[in-house]
Protein backbone atom coordinates (compact mmCIF):
# COMPACT_ATOMS: atom_id res chain seq x y z
CA UNK A 1 0.00 0.00 0.00
CA UNK A 2 1.01 3.81 -0.51
CA UNK A 3 0.47 7.15 0.64
CA UNK A 4 -0.51 9.09 -2.25
CA UNK A 5 -0.60 12.51 -0.18
CA UNK A 6 -0.93 14.47 2.98
CA UNK A 7 -2.17 17.32 3.71
CA UNK A 8 -1.12 19.43 7.41
CA UNK A 9 -3.08 22.36 8.80
CA UNK A 10 -2.05 23.92 12.44
CA UNK A 11 -0.12 20.67 12.96
CA UNK A 12 2.72 20.29 15.34
CA UNK A 13 4.99 23.28 14.07
CA UNK A 14 3.38 22.42 10.35
CA UNK A 15 1.52 25.67 9.31
CA UNK A 16 0.07 24.03 5.95
CA UNK A 17 1.81 21.58 4.17
CA UNK A 18 0.37 19.70 1.13
CA UNK A 19 2.51 16.53 -0.50
CA UNK A 20 2.02 13.82 -2.98
CA UNK A 21 4.06 10.64 -3.05
CA UNK A 22 4.59 8.38 -5.21
CA UNK A 23 5.89 4.53 -4.06
CA UNK A 24 9.69 3.81 -3.07
CA UNK A 25 11.63 5.69 -0.69
CA UNK A 26 11.04 9.36 0.67
CA UNK A 27 13.93 10.88 2.39
CA UNK A 28 13.27 13.80 5.15
CA UNK A 29 16.94 15.30 6.28
CA UNK A 30 16.98 18.23 8.62
CA UNK A 31 18.45 19.73 12.20
CA UNK A 32 16.93 18.59 15.02
CA UNK A 33 13.75 19.72 16.27
CA UNK A 34 12.62 21.08 12.50
CA UNK A 35 9.54 18.91 12.32
CA UNK A 36 10.56 15.25 10.68
CA UNK A 37 9.43 13.32 13.42
CA UNK A 38 6.25 15.56 13.19
CA UNK A 39 5.71 14.44 9.77
CA UNK A 40 6.29 10.63 10.48
CA UNK A 41 3.55 11.14 13.81
CA UNK A 42 0.95 13.00 10.94
CA UNK A 43 1.15 9.76 9.36
CA UNK A 44 1.09 7.03 11.59
CA UNK A 45 -2.03 8.92 13.07
CA UNK A 46 -3.78 7.57 9.89
CA UNK A 47 -2.59 4.11 10.80
CA UNK A 48 -3.78 4.11 14.49
CA UNK A 49 -5.79 7.38 15.03
CA UNK A 50 -3.72 8.20 17.60
CA UNK A 51 -0.01 9.43 18.24
CA UNK A 52 2.67 7.38 18.61
CA UNK A 53 4.38 9.88 21.03
CA UNK A 54 1.83 12.05 22.58
CA UNK A 55 -0.83 11.40 25.48
CA UNK A 56 -3.62 13.87 24.43
CA UNK A 57 -4.47 15.43 21.02
CA UNK A 58 -4.02 18.70 22.58
CA UNK A 59 -0.24 18.42 22.27
CA UNK A 60 -1.09 17.71 18.33
CA UNK A 61 -2.35 21.43 17.90
CA UNK A 62 -0.19 23.93 16.50
CA UNK A 63 0.51 26.06 20.10
CA UNK A 64 -1.75 29.23 19.89
CA UNK A 65 -4.10 27.50 17.41
CA UNK A 66 -7.70 25.93 18.13
CA UNK A 67 -7.60 23.11 15.92
CA UNK A 68 -5.89 20.87 13.24
CA UNK A 69 -6.27 19.44 10.46
CA UNK A 70 -4.97 15.82 9.02
CA UNK A 71 -5.07 14.57 5.98
CA UNK A 72 -4.23 11.45 4.45
CA UNK A 73 -5.34 9.62 1.16
CA UNK A 74 -3.84 6.61 0.86
CA UNK A 75 -4.36 2.60 -1.34
CA UNK A 76 -4.24 -0.40 -1.09
CA UNK A 77 -5.08 -3.28 -3.09
CA UNK A 78 -8.55 -3.27 -2.67
CA UNK A 79 -9.63 0.87 -2.92
CA UNK A 80 -8.14 4.34 -2.85
CA UNK A 81 -9.14 6.41 0.56
CA UNK A 82 -8.98 9.70 2.32
CA UNK A 83 -8.70 10.35 5.99
CA UNK A 84 -9.61 13.66 7.47
CA UNK A 85 -8.86 13.81 11.02
CA UNK A 86 -9.77 17.35 12.43
CA UNK A 87 -9.00 17.74 16.45
CA UNK A 88 -10.04 20.59 18.45
CA UNK A 89 -8.71 22.12 21.79
CA UNK A 90 -11.50 21.32 23.50
CA UNK A 91 -10.68 17.21 23.08
CA UNK A 92 -13.11 16.28 20.74
CA UNK A 93 -12.27 15.47 17.00
CA UNK A 94 -13.52 14.31 13.93
CA UNK A 95 -12.78 11.35 11.85
CA UNK A 96 -13.88 11.17 8.62
CA UNK A 97 -12.94 8.43 5.71
CA UNK A 98 -13.96 8.63 2.87
CA UNK A 99 -17.02 11.35 3.40
CA UNK A 100 -18.30 9.42 6.60
CA UNK A 101 -17.43 10.05 10.16
CA UNK A 102 -15.98 7.09 11.74
CA UNK A 103 -15.12 6.80 15.24
CA UNK A 104 -11.45 6.57 16.05
CA UNK A 105 -11.43 3.23 16.66
CA UNK A 106 -12.76 2.30 13.35
CA UNK A 107 -9.72 4.26 11.83
CA UNK A 108 -7.11 1.35 12.06
CA UNK A 109 -7.10 -1.38 9.73
CA UNK A 110 -7.06 0.94 6.49
CA UNK A 111 -3.59 2.13 6.76
CA UNK A 112 -0.76 -0.46 7.89
CA UNK A 113 2.12 0.77 8.97
CA UNK A 114 5.15 -0.85 10.76
CA UNK A 115 7.10 1.90 12.53
CA UNK A 116 10.85 2.27 13.79
CA UNK A 117 12.33 4.65 15.90
CA UNK A 118 15.05 5.01 18.49
CA UNK A 119 13.11 3.84 21.04
CA UNK A 120 12.33 0.30 19.61
CA UNK A 121 16.17 -0.27 20.19
CA UNK A 122 14.81 -0.98 23.97
CA UNK A 123 12.52 -3.62 22.37
CA UNK A 124 14.77 -6.70 24.10
CA UNK A 125 16.04 -4.96 27.02
CA UNK A 126 13.06 -2.75 27.86
CA UNK A 127 10.03 -3.30 29.87
CA UNK A 128 7.22 -6.00 28.80
CA UNK A 129 5.04 -3.25 27.92
CA UNK A 130 6.72 -2.32 25.00
CA UNK A 131 6.79 -5.61 23.58
CA UNK A 132 2.84 -6.30 24.30
CA UNK A 133 2.81 -3.03 22.17
CA UNK A 134 5.03 -4.40 19.79
CA UNK A 135 2.59 -7.25 18.92
CA UNK A 136 -0.69 -5.73 19.67
CA UNK A 137 0.21 -3.23 17.25
CA UNK A 138 0.86 -5.43 14.58
CA UNK A 139 -2.01 -7.37 14.79
CA UNK A 140 -4.53 -4.79 15.89
CA UNK A 141 -3.56 -3.78 11.94
CA UNK A 142 -4.63 -6.71 10.34
CA UNK A 143 -7.03 -8.02 12.68
CA UNK A 144 -9.97 -6.21 13.46
CA UNK A 145 -11.71 -8.43 15.49
CA UNK A 146 -8.32 -8.53 17.56
CA UNK A 147 -8.21 -4.69 18.25
CA UNK A 148 -11.84 -4.75 18.83
CA UNK A 149 -11.02 -7.31 21.61
CA UNK A 150 -8.02 -5.85 23.25
CA UNK A 151 -10.27 -2.27 23.68
CA UNK A 152 -12.83 -4.76 25.32
CA UNK A 153 -10.56 -6.45 27.32
CA UNK A 154 -8.80 -2.96 28.62
CA UNK A 155 -12.29 -2.05 29.60
CA UNK A 156 -12.95 -5.38 31.56
CA UNK A 157 -9.96 -5.01 33.57
CA UNK A 158 -10.26 -1.19 34.19
CA UNK A 159 -13.99 -2.02 35.60
CA UNK A 160 -12.48 -5.15 37.41
CA UNK A 161 -10.06 -3.14 39.12
CA UNK A 162 -12.57 -0.53 40.33
CA UNK A 163 -14.50 -3.25 41.18
CA UNK A 164 -11.58 -4.40 43.37
CA UNK A 165 -10.82 -1.46 45.22
CA UNK A 166 -14.60 -1.13 46.28
CA UNK A 167 -14.34 -4.32 47.12
CA UNK A 168 -11.34 -3.75 49.11
CA UNK A 169 -13.06 -0.47 50.75
CA UNK A 170 -16.03 -2.82 51.80
CA UNK A 171 -18.62 -0.78 49.49
CA UNK A 172 -18.99 -4.00 47.35
CA UNK A 173 -19.37 -7.50 47.60
CA UNK A 174 -16.79 -9.72 46.51
CA UNK A 175 -19.16 -12.29 44.63
CA UNK A 176 -19.87 -9.53 42.29
CA UNK A 177 -16.28 -10.04 40.31
CA UNK A 178 -17.52 -13.28 39.15
CA UNK A 179 -19.49 -11.66 36.34
CA UNK A 180 -16.42 -9.79 35.24
CA UNK A 181 -14.29 -12.21 36.08
CA UNK A 182 -16.31 -14.29 33.20
CA UNK A 183 -15.66 -11.48 30.89
CA UNK A 184 -12.33 -11.47 31.36
CA UNK A 185 -11.31 -14.65 31.15
CA UNK A 186 -13.73 -15.21 27.46
CA UNK A 187 -11.18 -12.21 25.81
CA UNK A 188 -8.32 -13.33 27.87
CA UNK A 189 -8.38 -16.43 25.82
CA UNK A 190 -8.90 -15.35 22.69
CA UNK A 191 -6.12 -12.21 23.16
CA UNK A 192 -3.65 -14.96 24.35
CA UNK A 193 -4.36 -17.46 21.42
CA UNK A 194 -3.75 -14.79 18.77
CA UNK A 195 -0.82 -13.40 20.47
CA UNK A 196 0.50 -17.03 20.20
CA UNK A 197 -0.18 -17.75 17.06
CA UNK A 198 0.87 -14.84 15.26
CA UNK A 199 4.21 -14.91 17.38
CA UNK A 200 5.02 -18.23 16.39
CA UNK A 201 4.98 -16.98 12.99
CA UNK A 202 7.10 -13.62 13.62
CA UNK A 203 9.72 -16.25 15.56
CA UNK A 204 10.15 -18.28 12.75
CA UNK A 205 10.79 -15.04 10.19
CA UNK A 206 12.63 -13.00 12.45
CA UNK A 207 14.73 -16.38 13.16
CA UNK A 208 15.44 -16.48 9.35
CA UNK A 209 15.99 -12.98 9.13
CA UNK A 210 18.80 -13.15 11.89
CA UNK A 211 20.33 -15.65 10.58
CA UNK A 212 21.00 -14.31 7.25
CA UNK A 213 22.02 -11.33 9.00
CA UNK A 214 24.85 -13.10 11.12
CA UNK A 215 25.28 -15.62 8.28
CA UNK A 216 24.26 -18.50 10.06
CA UNK A 217 26.43 -17.81 12.98
CA UNK A 218 23.84 -16.93 15.77
CA UNK A 219 19.99 -18.11 15.94
CA UNK A 220 17.24 -16.39 17.55
CA UNK A 221 13.81 -17.12 18.18
CA UNK A 222 10.88 -15.07 20.42
CA UNK A 223 8.55 -16.92 22.56
CA UNK A 224 4.89 -15.85 24.41
CA UNK A 225 5.41 -15.95 28.03
CA UNK A 226 4.27 -17.31 30.81
CA UNK A 227 2.06 -19.81 28.88
CA UNK A 228 3.21 -20.39 25.55
CA UNK A 229 1.34 -23.66 24.45
CA UNK A 230 0.09 -24.48 20.88
CA UNK A 231 -3.45 -23.72 19.42
CA UNK A 232 -5.18 -26.88 20.51
CA UNK A 233 -4.69 -25.52 24.04
CA UNK A 234 -7.32 -22.86 24.16
CA UNK A 235 -9.17 -24.83 26.94
CA UNK A 236 -6.33 -25.61 29.15
CA UNK A 237 -5.13 -21.77 29.17
CA UNK A 238 -8.78 -20.91 29.84
CA UNK A 239 -9.02 -22.87 32.70
CA UNK A 240 -5.52 -22.28 34.03
CA UNK A 241 -5.71 -18.48 33.86
CA UNK A 242 -9.64 -19.19 35.59
CA UNK A 243 -7.92 -20.69 38.29
CA UNK A 244 -5.10 -18.05 38.39
CA UNK A 245 -7.52 -15.24 38.48
CA UNK A 246 -9.56 -17.72 41.58
CA UNK A 247 -6.14 -18.04 43.55
CA UNK A 248 -5.43 -14.86 43.21
CA UNK A 249 -8.75 -13.28 44.11
CA UNK A 250 -7.69 -12.11 47.46
CA UNK A 251 -4.77 -10.84 46.25
CA UNK A 252 -5.84 -8.46 43.87
CA UNK A 253 -8.35 -7.22 46.14
CA UNK A 254 -5.51 -6.35 48.66
CA UNK A 255 -3.67 -4.35 45.85
CA UNK A 256 -6.82 -3.47 43.96
CA UNK A 257 -5.05 -4.29 40.46
CA UNK A 258 -5.43 -7.55 38.73
CA UNK A 259 -2.41 -8.85 38.83
CA UNK A 260 -2.76 -11.54 36.39
CA UNK A 261 -3.62 -11.73 32.94
CA UNK A 262 -2.86 -11.12 29.33
CA UNK A 263 -1.78 -6.92 29.95
CA UNK A 264 1.28 -8.85 32.14
CA UNK A 265 2.11 -11.27 29.86
CA UNK A 266 5.84 -10.85 28.11
CA UNK A 267 7.79 -12.23 25.00
CA UNK A 268 10.99 -13.85 25.59
CA UNK A 269 14.03 -13.55 23.47
CA UNK A 270 16.44 -16.04 22.99
CA UNK A 271 19.59 -15.74 21.12
CA UNK A 272 21.80 -18.94 20.61
CA UNK A 273 19.85 -20.59 24.07
CA UNK A 274 20.29 -17.24 26.43
CA UNK A 275 17.85 -14.97 27.05
CA UNK A 276 18.61 -11.60 25.50
CA UNK A 277 17.31 -9.65 28.00
CA UNK A 278 19.94 -10.42 30.17
CA UNK A 279 22.92 -11.69 28.15
CA UNK A 280 22.75 -10.10 24.76
CA UNK A 281 25.66 -7.88 23.24
CA UNK A 282 24.27 -4.56 22.03
CA UNK A 283 25.15 -5.39 18.79
CA UNK A 284 22.91 -8.93 19.22
CA UNK A 285 20.12 -6.53 20.31
CA UNK A 286 20.05 -4.20 17.34
CA UNK A 287 20.27 -7.27 15.15
CA UNK A 288 17.27 -8.49 16.74
CA UNK A 289 15.15 -5.58 16.49
CA UNK A 290 15.82 -5.40 12.66
CA UNK A 291 14.78 -8.93 12.32
CA UNK A 292 11.81 -8.33 14.24
CA UNK A 293 10.86 -5.10 12.62
CA UNK A 294 11.63 -7.01 8.64
CA UNK A 295 9.57 -10.13 10.29
CA UNK A 296 6.86 -7.93 11.34
CA UNK A 297 6.37 -6.32 7.79
CA UNK A 298 6.85 -10.29 6.29
CA UNK A 299 3.92 -11.06 8.42
CA UNK A 300 1.67 -8.31 7.31
CA UNK A 301 2.45 -8.83 3.79
CA UNK A 302 1.36 -12.82 4.70
CA UNK A 303 -1.71 -11.46 6.16
CA UNK A 304 -2.98 -8.96 4.10
CA UNK A 305 -1.40 -9.28 0.84
CA UNK A 306 0.25 -6.49 0.50
CA UNK A 307 3.50 -4.65 2.29
CA UNK A 308 2.64 -1.93 4.95
CA UNK A 309 4.11 1.44 4.47
CA UNK A 310 7.35 1.61 6.52
CA UNK A 311 8.40 4.89 9.12
CA UNK A 312 12.04 4.84 10.00
CA UNK A 313 12.59 7.65 12.31
CA UNK A 314 16.21 8.40 13.04
CA UNK A 315 16.97 4.94 13.09
CA UNK A 316 19.42 4.75 10.04
CA UNK A 317 22.24 6.50 11.76
CA UNK A 318 21.65 3.78 14.95
CA UNK A 319 22.72 0.68 12.41
CA UNK A 320 26.18 0.13 10.66
CA UNK A 321 27.28 -0.70 7.67
CA UNK A 322 25.69 -4.27 7.18
CA UNK A 323 22.44 -3.84 9.10
CA UNK A 324 21.96 -0.74 7.20
CA UNK A 325 22.58 -2.95 3.58
CA UNK A 326 20.14 -5.59 5.32
CA UNK A 327 17.69 -3.00 5.80
CA UNK A 328 17.73 -1.27 2.34
CA UNK A 329 17.25 -4.66 0.62
CA UNK A 330 14.32 -5.45 2.14
CA UNK A 331 12.44 -2.50 1.12
CA UNK A 332 14.00 -1.25 -2.38
CA UNK A 333 11.03 -1.33 -5.09
CA UNK A 334 9.04 -3.08 -2.56
CA UNK A 335 7.98 -0.97 0.64
CA UNK A 336 6.80 2.89 0.36
CA UNK A 337 9.19 3.90 3.27
CA UNK A 338 9.47 7.54 4.48
CA UNK A 339 12.50 7.50 6.44
CA UNK A 340 14.14 10.74 8.50
CA UNK A 341 17.58 11.54 9.53
CA UNK A 342 19.88 14.85 10.59
CA UNK A 343 22.33 13.71 7.13
CA UNK A 344 21.69 11.77 4.28
CA UNK A 345 21.95 8.22 4.97
CA UNK A 346 24.98 6.83 4.02
CA UNK A 347 24.48 3.46 2.32
CA UNK A 348 21.16 4.92 0.14
CA UNK A 349 23.38 5.53 -2.98
CA UNK A 350 21.74 2.20 -5.04
CA UNK A 351 18.65 3.41 -4.12
CA UNK A 352 16.39 5.46 -6.28
CA UNK A 353 14.94 7.89 -3.16
CA UNK A 354 13.11 10.90 -3.11
CA UNK A 355 14.70 13.73 -0.81
CA UNK A 356 13.28 16.59 0.83
CA UNK A 357 14.75 18.98 3.28
CA UNK A 358 12.94 19.81 6.42
CA UNK A 359 13.25 23.53 8.54
CA UNK A 360 10.86 25.17 10.81
CA UNK A 361 8.13 22.97 9.31
CA UNK A 362 8.71 23.72 5.64
CA UNK A 363 9.57 21.32 3.47
CA UNK A 364 10.90 21.35 0.51
CA UNK A 365 11.78 18.60 -2.72
CA UNK A 366 15.75 18.70 -3.30
CA UNK B 1 -17.90 41.23 23.58
CA UNK B 2 -20.85 38.90 24.09
CA UNK B 3 -23.81 40.78 26.18
CA UNK B 4 -24.27 38.66 29.66
CA UNK B 5 -27.34 36.92 29.11
CA UNK B 6 -26.77 36.10 25.74
CA UNK B 7 -23.74 34.27 27.42
CA UNK B 8 -25.26 32.43 29.72
CA UNK B 9 -27.84 30.71 27.39
CA UNK B 10 -24.80 29.79 25.03
CA UNK B 11 -23.36 28.01 28.36
CA UNK B 12 -27.20 26.89 29.03
CA UNK B 13 -26.90 24.91 25.99
CA UNK B 14 -23.40 23.99 26.02
CA UNK B 15 -24.28 21.97 29.12
CA UNK B 16 -26.70 20.26 26.77
CA UNK B 17 -25.12 16.70 25.36
CA UNK B 18 -23.69 16.38 22.11
CA UNK B 19 -23.37 20.62 22.04
CA UNK B 20 -20.14 21.72 21.33
CA UNK B 21 -19.33 26.06 21.72
CA UNK B 22 -20.23 26.32 18.09
CA UNK B 23 -23.73 24.78 17.95
CA UNK B 24 -24.73 26.32 21.54
CA UNK B 25 -24.06 29.61 19.97
CA UNK B 26 -25.79 28.72 16.65
CA UNK B 27 -28.66 27.67 18.83
CA UNK B 28 -28.67 30.55 20.98
CA UNK B 29 -28.28 32.99 18.33
CA UNK B 30 -31.34 31.31 16.95
CA UNK B 31 -33.47 31.60 20.02
CA UNK B 32 -32.37 35.23 20.00
CA UNK B 33 -34.07 35.79 16.99
CA UNK B 34 -37.15 33.93 17.54
CA UNK B 35 -40.80 35.49 18.31
CA UNK B 36 -40.80 36.48 21.92
CA UNK B 37 -44.14 33.72 21.95
CA UNK B 38 -41.82 31.33 20.32
CA UNK B 39 -39.23 31.34 22.69
CA UNK B 40 -42.08 31.59 25.71
CA UNK B 41 -43.41 28.08 24.39
CA UNK B 42 -40.10 26.68 24.22
CA UNK B 43 -39.35 27.65 27.91
CA UNK B 44 -42.81 26.48 28.78
CA UNK B 45 -42.24 22.94 27.51
CA UNK B 46 -39.29 22.60 29.49
CA UNK B 47 -40.79 23.10 32.69
CA UNK B 48 -44.05 21.52 31.33
CA UNK B 49 -42.31 18.07 30.36
CA UNK B 50 -39.99 19.04 33.92
CA UNK B 51 -42.81 18.94 36.05
CA UNK B 52 -45.07 16.45 34.89
CA UNK B 53 -43.13 13.92 33.72
CA UNK B 54 -42.34 11.26 36.44
CA UNK B 55 -40.95 7.62 36.79
CA UNK B 56 -43.53 5.33 36.93
CA UNK B 57 -43.74 3.22 40.36
CA UNK B 58 -44.19 0.57 38.77
CA UNK B 59 -41.71 0.31 35.94
CA UNK B 60 -39.37 3.39 36.21
CA UNK B 61 -40.09 4.37 32.50
CA UNK B 62 -41.32 7.99 31.85
CA UNK B 63 -44.72 8.61 32.62
CA UNK B 64 -47.82 11.79 33.22
CA UNK B 65 -49.59 9.33 34.80
CA UNK B 66 -48.90 6.87 37.45
CA UNK B 67 -48.56 3.62 36.79
CA UNK B 68 -48.02 4.53 33.60
CA UNK B 69 -50.33 3.84 30.22
CA UNK B 70 -48.78 0.31 29.52
CA UNK B 71 -48.23 -0.56 33.12
CA UNK B 72 -52.16 -0.04 33.40
CA UNK B 73 -53.24 -1.31 29.81
CA UNK B 74 -55.74 -4.67 30.25
CA UNK B 75 -54.57 -5.72 26.37
CA UNK B 76 -50.46 -5.74 27.40
CA UNK B 77 -49.52 -9.14 28.14
CA UNK B 78 -48.36 -8.63 32.14
CA UNK B 79 -46.95 -12.21 32.62
CA UNK B 80 -43.78 -10.73 29.99
CA UNK B 81 -41.11 -7.96 30.90
CA UNK B 82 -38.61 -6.92 28.98
CA UNK B 83 -35.64 -5.01 31.40
CA UNK B 84 -34.22 -2.10 29.15
CA UNK B 85 -31.16 0.36 29.94
CA UNK B 86 -33.43 3.60 29.95
CA UNK B 87 -36.66 5.19 29.48
CA UNK B 88 -35.80 5.97 25.56
CA UNK B 89 -35.12 2.17 25.37
CA UNK B 90 -38.51 1.80 26.10
CA UNK B 91 -39.58 4.10 23.10
CA UNK B 92 -37.22 1.96 21.10
CA UNK B 93 -39.01 -1.12 21.78
CA UNK B 94 -42.25 0.18 21.10
CA UNK B 95 -41.39 1.15 17.67
CA UNK B 96 -41.83 -2.38 17.10
CA UNK B 97 -45.35 -2.50 17.37
CA UNK B 98 -45.88 -0.17 14.08
CA UNK B 99 -49.21 1.09 13.64
CA UNK B 100 -51.42 -2.41 14.48
CA UNK B 101 -51.34 -3.12 17.92
CA UNK B 102 -50.75 -6.70 17.60
CA UNK B 103 -47.75 -6.69 16.11
CA UNK B 104 -44.11 -6.54 17.96
CA UNK B 105 -43.79 -6.80 21.08
CA UNK B 106 -47.04 -7.31 23.68
CA UNK B 107 -45.40 -7.18 26.90
CA UNK B 108 -44.59 -4.78 29.87
CA UNK B 109 -41.08 -3.19 30.76
CA UNK B 110 -38.68 -2.30 33.86
CA UNK B 111 -36.62 0.31 33.32
CA UNK B 112 -33.00 0.00 35.45
CA UNK B 113 -32.14 3.38 34.66
CA UNK B 114 -28.39 2.40 34.38
CA UNK B 115 -26.04 -0.77 34.14
CA UNK B 116 -23.69 -1.91 36.42
CA UNK B 117 -20.28 0.23 36.12
CA UNK B 118 -17.93 0.16 38.97
CA UNK B 119 -16.03 2.69 36.57
CA UNK B 120 -18.99 5.12 37.48
CA UNK B 121 -19.67 4.12 40.86
CA UNK B 122 -22.26 1.60 40.09
CA UNK B 123 -23.72 -1.38 41.79
CA UNK B 124 -26.79 -3.28 41.95
CA UNK B 125 -28.10 -1.07 44.50
CA UNK B 126 -28.23 1.69 42.42
CA UNK B 127 -30.51 0.82 39.84
CA UNK B 128 -33.44 -0.79 39.92
CA UNK B 129 -32.40 -4.31 40.03
CA UNK B 130 -34.68 -4.80 43.43
CA UNK B 131 -37.05 -3.52 42.58
CA UNK B 132 -37.49 -6.29 39.44
CA UNK B 133 -37.04 -9.15 41.75
CA UNK B 134 -39.79 -7.66 43.64
CA UNK B 135 -42.22 -7.31 40.72
CA UNK B 136 -41.47 -10.45 39.69
CA UNK B 137 -41.65 -11.77 43.08
CA UNK B 138 -45.60 -10.43 43.50
CA UNK B 139 -46.31 -10.66 40.22
CA UNK B 140 -47.61 -13.32 38.06
CA UNK B 141 -44.54 -13.08 35.50
CA UNK B 142 -43.13 -16.11 33.38
CA UNK B 143 -40.07 -14.54 31.01
CA UNK B 144 -38.19 -12.04 31.04
CA UNK B 145 -36.49 -10.78 28.35
CA UNK B 146 -33.07 -8.97 28.95
CA UNK B 147 -32.60 -5.97 26.00
CA UNK B 148 -30.23 -4.19 27.71
CA UNK B 149 -27.69 -2.53 25.26
CA UNK B 150 -25.44 -5.41 23.55
CA UNK B 151 -22.28 -4.12 24.41
CA UNK B 152 -20.12 -5.13 27.61
CA UNK B 153 -21.88 -3.16 30.62
CA UNK B 154 -25.28 -4.14 29.00
CA UNK B 155 -24.16 -7.88 28.57
CA UNK B 156 -22.46 -8.08 32.15
CA UNK B 157 -25.41 -6.62 33.69
CA UNK B 158 -27.66 -9.16 31.92
CA UNK B 159 -25.78 -11.85 33.08
CA UNK B 160 -26.00 -10.43 36.50
CA UNK B 161 -30.15 -9.81 36.30
CA UNK B 162 -30.05 -13.68 34.98
CA UNK B 163 -28.54 -14.87 37.35
CA UNK B 164 -30.42 -13.37 40.07
CA UNK B 165 -33.44 -14.62 38.58
CA UNK B 166 -32.87 -17.98 37.68
CA UNK B 167 -33.48 -19.21 41.09
CA UNK B 168 -37.14 -17.18 40.92
CA UNK B 169 -38.02 -20.22 39.07
CA UNK B 170 -39.03 -18.09 35.58
CA UNK B 171 -37.24 -17.94 32.27
CA UNK B 172 -34.94 -14.90 31.36
CA UNK B 173 -34.04 -14.48 28.03
CA UNK B 174 -31.51 -12.59 26.19
CA UNK B 175 -32.46 -10.44 22.91
CA UNK B 176 -30.61 -11.81 19.62
CA UNK B 177 -27.16 -10.61 18.85
CA UNK B 178 -28.73 -9.45 15.46
CA UNK B 179 -27.70 -5.53 16.84
CA UNK B 180 -23.97 -4.59 16.23
CA UNK B 181 -22.56 -5.22 19.23
CA UNK B 182 -21.26 -2.11 21.25
CA UNK B 183 -24.27 -0.16 19.82
CA UNK B 184 -26.86 1.21 21.16
CA UNK B 185 -30.73 -0.42 21.62
CA UNK B 186 -32.07 3.22 20.63
CA UNK B 187 -30.54 3.35 17.09
CA UNK B 188 -31.46 0.56 15.66
CA UNK B 189 -34.47 0.45 13.40
CA UNK B 190 -38.04 -1.50 13.99
CA UNK B 191 -36.73 -4.29 12.10
CA UNK B 192 -33.69 -5.61 13.00
CA UNK B 193 -35.24 -4.83 17.07
CA UNK B 194 -38.08 -6.73 16.16
CA UNK B 195 -35.81 -9.52 14.91
CA UNK B 196 -33.54 -9.18 17.77
CA UNK B 197 -36.67 -9.87 20.22
CA UNK B 198 -37.92 -12.66 17.70
CA UNK B 199 -34.59 -14.85 18.14
CA UNK B 200 -34.37 -14.04 21.84
CA UNK B 201 -32.38 -17.29 23.52
CA UNK B 202 -32.13 -18.33 26.99
CA UNK B 203 -29.26 -17.67 29.35
N1 LIG C 1 2.00 21.82 19.31
C1 LIG C 1 3.06 22.39 18.74
N2 LIG C 1 2.97 23.63 18.22
C2 LIG C 1 4.05 24.22 17.62
N3 LIG C 1 5.26 23.63 17.52
C3 LIG C 1 5.41 22.40 18.03
C4 LIG C 1 4.32 21.72 18.65
N4 LIG C 1 4.76 20.50 19.07
C5 LIG C 1 6.06 20.44 18.71
N5 LIG C 1 6.45 21.55 18.10
C6 LIG C 1 7.78 21.89 17.57
O1 LIG C 1 8.19 20.86 16.70
C7 LIG C 1 9.60 20.74 16.75
C8 LIG C 1 9.98 19.29 16.99
O2 LIG C 1 9.67 18.57 15.85
P1 LIG C 1 10.21 17.11 15.61
O3 LIG C 1 9.51 16.61 14.43
O4 LIG C 1 10.10 16.32 16.86
O5 LIG C 1 11.74 17.40 15.32
P2 LIG C 1 12.79 16.55 14.51
O6 LIG C 1 12.95 17.25 13.21
O7 LIG C 1 14.02 16.65 15.34
O8 LIG C 1 12.28 15.17 14.40
C9 LIG C 1 10.07 21.61 17.88
O9 LIG C 1 10.58 22.79 17.35
C10 LIG C 1 8.82 21.89 18.65
O10 LIG C 1 8.85 23.13 19.31
MG1 LIG D 1 12.95 13.47 15.48
ZN1 LIG E 1 -44.97 1.61 34.06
Amino acid sequence: MNVERIKLHNFRNYQELNFSFLQGVHVFTGCNAQGKTNLLEALFLAVLGKSFRAGKDDELIERGKQSAKIEVEFNNLIASHSLKLDLYRDGTRKNVLDGQAIKKREIVGYLNAVLFCPEDLWLIKGSPSGRRRFIDLMISQVDRNYYQDFIKFNRILLQRNHLLKKIQQQSAKPKLLDIWDDQLIELAVKIHHRRNEVLRKISELAGQIYAKITSGTETFSAHYCVFDQDKTEIEFYRKWYQQRLFEGRNNDIRRGNTEFGPHKDDINFIIDDYEAKLFGSQGQQRTAVLSLKLAEIEMMKNITGEYPILLLDDVMSELDGQRRERLIQEIDGKIQTFMTGTEIAIGLEKVTATYYSVSAGVVERM
Amino acid sequence: MVPLPLAQLMDQFRRLPGIGPKTAARLAYHVLGMERERALALANSIIAAKDKIAYCSVCFSLTDENPCAICRSQTRDHHTICVVEEPRDVAAMERTRGHERNRGYQGTYHVLQGTLSPLDGIGPEDIRIRELVERIQTGDVREVIMATNPNLEGEVTATYVARLLKPLGIQVTRIARGLPTGSDLEYADEETLAKALENRREI
